[in-house]
């Protein structure tokens, strides 16, 4: 790419760029899947953010005569788990474990992904062979066996845990990344900018960009449910997250063996788990279909 | 057609009239084929294989032939948004590339229409700022740009309040087109490449845009290498014609000696190949059958030999130049140079004198 030599010229972003994203909310305002999934997700935030303000009790605080109380024992709205503690309380603090487990190594694999699969894209040549092929190494395992196998490398804590579901990641964004870039690359109207002079730099922020950040965002926001799943997973297998710290996946392991006499203070964790990351699945499809410009 | 005096002389005017404004000389692109897991050349495609022509200030140069022929490289070369393999590219005296004219001056006096009017507008950009898009790249202040840009889509016959803020998808094709024209002329070019640039629509809007293509060329002055497989279009639209086969040019002239007089039997057939609109002269057998030979292994001597009805063993041998039939005429086929060994060669002078 001799191109990345030139310097760019000064662009200012588009102003009219705004109208587009006025447009997608627009359509997402019509998706009653997508405002409802967004209403639930919105409502979960606030709970677990507001955790210490809203939860009767301390998210430590047990006591072995109340152990296994069910659903709706009084001054226990959800019952209360194997060691006595509050289940509303341990499922209010657990959230802000989970969530920040299911989105942080999203966020990260994004930028890293997002970059690497760029330059690839956008480069071709023997960059694209090198990075491409790299990511087929990771690729080639089940990213719950390689989260497992790093986690379990790296060993326990939770930031660990957030490493290696970031590494689990990273290739799977590099390849959307690449093949989006790839395409965009060889549209007339890319060929058009580089005709007009225009250095590399101005051609991915103006033309690229744009054109690549809407497909990979929606894919990344429908990894979330992902990373949260393969949290807990890491958190039930004894990775992650170390008791007594609240967490879902970790709650999910240390009621199992409350299954037979309450079942369902049991699934109470699972349950949670399945309707974040349900929500955070069908808005990321409704993202998408409110991001497609026909 | 002749340069009209209705615009004033380009900025960038250097050798007056008679210089010719493009001067192509020995243009080769090979692509390598790459083949096995390790990325190995096979070969090469010759794409475009030895072409030699000029574009005269103010003339519309038309450039025909089937697909494959090389034409959308050749454009692509000619736009430098591939690299010649081999050649030399001279834009009104002045040399392109290393130690010559560099690559924003050069797409500044040179630009391009594409094909495919949806592809080669950014779909998350306005109109008006695809538009202003290269006069930014090349310093003009962003609200200069965007008044620039407005003004050419006047130009293009389309009103600025009304489209100027829409995003491609809301255009029609045509539409659309007069957009990536307006597109082209922003940074005020001397050269204009149309590839193809009405072939994806339908014959109605085609006809407007053709005629807004001619109102614009008097208007600014400008060179059009207009590219078409469509031999009417060019017919109406060009002074000369180029004919190209398999990455090389078969015939050029003008436009009256090649659609009058063609000299190759490609440019014969070619013409023979358009539908006519008199039942009575309908024709049974195709003029042309099966495909261009494969540019990764071209026939040795003449390329068309293969498909030519006056094959002879001598063309097999030798690969014919373009000969000159005066008037800027000139085509490359054995039948059409003197001595060359061909049975319908004309006679050379002196053995004409010994007969």
């Amino acid at each position: 790419m001799s191109d990345l030599a030139l310097p760019a010229a000064a662009v200012p972003a588009a102003p009219a760029g705004a109208s587009y994203w006025a447009g997608v909310r627009k359509r997402l305002m019509r998706d009653p899947v997508s405002l409802v999934c967004a209403a639930v997700l919105l409502l979960m935030l606030a709970a677990i953010l507001l955790a210490p303000v809203i939860a009767p009790y301390g998210p430590y605080t047990g006591s072995v005569l109340r152990r296994l109380k069910p659903i709706g024992f009084p001054g226990y709205v959800l019952g209360t788990d194997e060691q006595g503690r509050d289940m509303l309380t341990r499922l209010l603090f657990g959230g802000r474990l989970s969530w920040f487990l299911g989105i942080t190594p999203v966020v990260l694999a994004f930028g890293v992904g997002g970059l690497l699969g760029l330059v690839a894209g956008f480069a071709g040549g023997w960059v694209n062979m090198l990075i491409m092929r790299t990511t087929d190494v990771f690729y080639a395992f089940p990213s719950v066996l390689l989260a497992v196998a790093i986690s379990g490398a790296l060993g326990t804590g939770i930031g660990n845990a957030i490493l290696s579901l970031t590494l689990v990641f990273i290739p799977q964004i590099i390849r959307v990344t690449e093949s989006v870039t790839t395409g965009v690359r060889n549209l007339d109207y890319v060929e058009s900018a580089r005709a007009s002079g225009a250095g590399a730099m101005t051609i991915v922020r103006v033309h690229v960009l744009p054109n690549v950040l809407g497909p990979v965002f929606v894919y990344a926001t429908s990894l979330i449910s992902v990373s949260m799943i393969l949290a807990s997973g890491l958190s039930f297998l004894g990775l992650g997250t170390q008791p007594p710290e609240p967490e879902w996946g970790l709650m999910l392991n240390t009621l199992r063996a409350a299954i037979y006499t309450q079942p369902l203070i049991a699934m109470l964790p699972g349950l949670c788990i399945f309707v974040t990351s349900l929500c955070f699945n069908l808005l990321s499809d409704g993202l998408r279909a409110a991001m497609d410009v026909r | 057609m002749g340069p009209t005096g209705a615009a004033p002389p380009h900025p960038d005017e250097i050798g007056g009239p008679a210089q010719p404004l493009l001067g192509v000389r020995g243009l080769v692109k090979h692509f390598p084929l790459r083949g096995g897991w390790l990325g190995g050349a096979r070969g090469v495609v010759r794409a475009v294989d030895g072409v030699d022509f000029t574009i005269r200030k103010g003339e519309t140069l038309g450039l025909v032939g089937e697909s494959g022929c090389g034409k959308s490289t050749t454009s692509r070369l000619l736009m430098r948004l591939l690299e010649p393999t081999a050649g030399e590219v001279i834009l009104d005296g002045q040399g392109v590339g290393a130690g010559g004219l560099g690559r924003r001056d050069y797409c500044r006096q040179v630009q391009m229409v594409f094909q495919d009017s949806y592809a080669s507008l950014n779909p998350r950009l306005p109109v008006e700022e695809s538009i202003a898009f290269a006069p930014r790249v090349h310093g003009t202040p962003a609200r200069e740009a965007l008044a620039k840009a407005r003004e050419l889509l006047a130009a293009v016959g389309l009103e600025p309040a009304q489209f100027g803020w829409r995003y491609p998808h809301a255009l029609s094709g045509g539409q659309r087109q007069r957009v990536n024209i307006a597109r082209a002329l922003a940074l005020r070019p001397r050269l204009v490449i149309l590839d193809e640039p009405v072939s994806a629509l339908d014959k109605s809007v085609e006809a407007q845009v053709l005629n807004l293509l001619c109102d614009l060329k008097d208007r600014f002055g400008l060179t059009y290498l207009f590219i078409s497989h469509d031999l009417n279009v060019v017919q109406y639209m060009a002074d000369r014609v180029m004919v190209m086969y398999l990455g090389r040019v078969a015939e050029i002239g003008p436009v009256e000696a090649i659609f009058g007089r063609p000299a190759h039997p490609y440019t014969a057939a070619l013409l023979a190949s358009r539908p006519t609109m008199d039942p009575d002269r309908r024709r049974t057998e195709a003029p042309l059958s099966g495909d261009p030979p494969n540019p990764v292994d071209p026939p040795s001597g003449c390329r068309f030999r293969t498909r030519c009805a006056h094959a002879e063993p001598v063309c097999a041998v030798t690969e014919p130049p373009l000969a000159p039939l005066g008037d800027g005429h000139a085509a490359a086929c054995l039948m059409a140079l003197p001595g060359s060994g061909h049975s319908r060669a004309p006679a050379t002078t002196e053995a004409a004198h010994a007969a």
